[in-house]
């Protein structure tokens, strides 16, 4: 197969019959004012959303209130051994001494891809940062990279995303804004996550936890 | 899969038999049409929304190549490789000899409808390369040796039973009548899987040209795995797939979840840009990006027929069509079902070979009306229809039977001309009144018969309606 040649018949074949693009090729990026948002409202829509998609949302009052909450999640679900994000934010609100004094394993995230997809596929909840919430369809959003890697929030039946109140956000498109306007490289990836994994492909029922984690928290701090 | 598109008429008809299917679609296309219709009735303005929709997809095929262009650049920038391929046979080759010298020995796959239309799943078995459909619909089909009954739902028609059976013949395990176990046994198998699959392999809901990502959707997760353990990813796309901006792809995935499921988001949605940056744990090493031909660069040269490109794969036509929620999905013999299956197909295939699909339509408009994405099957039905009559043999149409092109022929002249039209409609009246009895038809004569084997035809009122319309003692026509 050659490639190259296959792209020039396609494209040329295709020009024949087409137009030049007379619209816009960027997005628009108009961001609405942060000032204006109303947070408690936005919580509300989040909140209702993520319940329908079978998640769960809280909002702590602080970072004291946040850590105890998330306690009583790991508690509560007799979660064992966590791996963790190392996001800035993680990091902020000091998670791994407060899983610790849990007496919770945190399964260390080594470099070698095999050990860190041994620990991934084992513990029990993976504790992430996440850069977005959006209010509309109770998703939370996760731009990958090296300190939040894709499958903290994939391969442990439970996921617990902490995030900052300020990053809850309309919807989508002002998300889509958002990313766009830092000008830089797009993330190797980005997840949109809306509650946990989700099937209907037997008979209509729907099922959780078909290949994701079975229970999404998204603690707002 | 080998195309069946020529017994259209067969399988129908066998299909139309299966009462519990039947009952089955009914349901489903009830279910999906009220979840559709909440899904879109959380939206601002739903009209302006679906108004919006069909200008993003209209102007981005009318700039199809343009768009490719930037996606391709975009997509290059960030590291990704990208693969053209004219055919079925070439993407295959293509992902096959990767395999090959990348020492791959097991791939997980995400569902797409490319690998449907190229057999790719099979062509990797045969090299000896164990390959997994992941998503749950695609693993209950591959495993029971089905095609895709819905684009969206490839096994809604199983029941619980045909699904346990398949799980105990080939994963061993006991049977159940509980959906979620399963699930969970299919969970358990293809968990070891994600962790030790050299490749991943997934198609794309859109590529955004703006930035070179590919957007996937789906509820399950596996899609996010495909693209997150193995070390080479390869993403399979038509041409049709890219989207200008950004800020247009968040609009056509409202739609696009809405119109599949009625979910304003889907559980997951992955925007991949490039392999994994330097210092990432995870995602892949490389990003291969294949872009198929196979024959869209030719409907392409065509104004009318070009609409079908349009398509997004959302598959509501089919749950919105009494057709398809009669016959289900595998009378229309090939990877495409539905509405949008009875114009691809033949296009993809050529039309001698998938005639009848295009026939058999009741032309009521609803796929038409539904589409997000502004695709006019009817019409291009009736395009399709006439290509046939004209032996387009561009499209693959032979020439037709000389008696059928009189008869055309005929009936066209009839209609061009209103006093010819008044004449033949005495006559058909003459004649069916005297076939009648009782006041029906039960049946006719020679080649006429397929009108009366299935149902009784009815008579002809004795006068019509511009009979009655401008007659004596009627109203007085308005002036």
């Amino acid at each position: 197969m050659n490639s190259d040649m296959n792209r020039k018949t396609i494209l040329d074949s295709l020009k024949t019959y087409a137009k030049r693009p007379r619209f816009r090729m960027k997005s628009r990026l108009r961001v609405p004012a942060r000032g204006k948002r109303d947070l408690g409202a936005l919580f509300e829509s989040f909140s209702q959303a993520i319940v329908a998609a079978g998640g769960t949302a809280i909002m702590a009052e602080n970072k004291e209130d946040a850590l105890k909450r998330l306690k009583a999640i790991l508690e509560e679900l007799g979660i064992k051994t966590v791996v963790m994000s190392k996001d800035r934010w993680t990091r902020y609100l000091g998670l791994k001494s407060l899983v610790k004094a849990s007496g919770i394993e945190i399964l260390e995230l080594k470099k070698d891809r095999e050990q860190y997809k041994d620990a991934c596929f084992t513990a029990h909840a993976g504790i992430t940062g996440a850069d977005y919430a959006l209010a509309d369809t109770g998703t939370i959003v996760i731009t990958h990279s090296e300190n939040n890697a894709r499958l903290l929030s994939l391969a442990p039946e439970t996921h617990i995303a902490l995030v900052r109140k300020d990053r809850l956000f309309p919807d989508i498109d002002t998300m889509v804004v958002d990313i766009m306007k830092e000008g830089e490289t797009m993330p190797s990836a980005i997840s949109l996550i809306t509650g946990p994994s989700l099937t209907a492909d037997i008979a209509l029922q729907p099922t959780y936890g078909m290949h994701g984690p079975k229970r999404v928290y998204v603690v707002f701090v | 899969m080998i195309p069946e598109t020529h017994r259209f008429k067969e399988l129908a008809r066998e299909n139309l038999l299966n009462t519990e299917q039947r009952k089955v679609l009914s349901q489903f296309a009830m279910i999906l049409r009220a979840l559709r219709d909440a899904g879109f009735a959380s939206l601002p303005d739903e009209k302006a929304a679906m108004e919006k929709g069909r200008e993003i997809r209209a102007r981005t095929i009318e700039s199809l190549p343009y768009l490719l262009e930037r996606f391709e650049k975009n997509a290059l920038k960030a590291g990704a490789k990208v693969v053209w391929a004219k055919d079925a046979a070439e993407l295959n080759e293509f992902v096959l000899s990767l395999a090959r010298e990348k020492g791959v020995n097991l791939c997980v796959k995400g569902k797409s409808m490319i690998s449907e239309e190229t057999d790719l799943r099979d062509e990797l078995k045969a090299a000896g390369i164990e390959t997994y459909e992941t998503d749950l619909g695609e693993f209950i089909i591959q495993q029971a040796g089905r095609t895709p009954f819905h684009i969206v739902g490839p096994a809604i028609n199983m029941t619980i039973d045909e699904v346990s059976r398949v799980f105990t013949d080939f994963l061993g395990i006991q049977k159940t009548d509980s959906p979620e176990e399963l699930a969970m046994h299919a969970r358990r198998f293809l968990r070891e899987k994600f962790k030790n699959a050299g490749m991943g392999i997934t198609g794309a809901n859109m590529a955004v040209a703006e930035t070179g990502s590919i957007i996937l959707v789906e509820n399950e997760g596996n899609i996010r795995y495909s693209t997150t353990t193995p070390r080479i990813h390869v993403a399979l796309m038509s041409i049709e797939k890219v989207v200008p901006t950004m800020e247009d792809a968040a609009h056509m995935l409202k739609l696009l979840t809405r119109s599949c499921t009625g979910q304003k988001i889907s559980e997951y949605v992955s925007i991949i840009t490039g392999p994994r940056k330097q210092g990432e744990t995870d995602g892949p090493d490389e990003l291969y990006i294949v872009i198929l031909d196979n024959g869209r660069t030719k409907i392409y040269q065509d104004r009318v027929l070009r609409g079908v490109l349009k398509c997004i794969r959302c598959g509501l036509c089919a749950a919105v069509c009494p057709i398809y929620t009669h016959i289900g999905g595998y009378a229309y013999g090939w990877v495409y079902s539905g509405p949008i299956g009875a114009v691809l197909n033949p296009l993809l295939l050529g039309l001698d070979k998938a005639r009848d699909l295009f026939h058999a339509t009741t032309l009521c408009g609803a796929c038409r009306d539904y589409c997000p994405a502004g695709v006019d099957i009817p019409g291009i039905m009736l395009e399709l229809r006439a290509r046939m009559m004209d032996a387009d043999r561009s499209l693959g149409a032979s020439e037709p039977p000389r008696g059928l092109k009189g008869l055309y022929r005929l009936w066209t002249w009839v209609l061009l001309d209103v006093s010819r039209y008044k004449v033949a409609s005495r006559l058909m009246r003459l004649a069916s009144s005297l076939l009648a009895r009782k006041g029906k038809i039960k049946s006719l004569p020679g080649r006429l018969s397929g009108w009366t084997t299935s149902r009784d035809a009815p008579v002809p009122a004795p006068r019509t309606f511009h009979e009655l319309y401008s007659g004596p003692g009627q109203e007085r026509r308005p002036s």
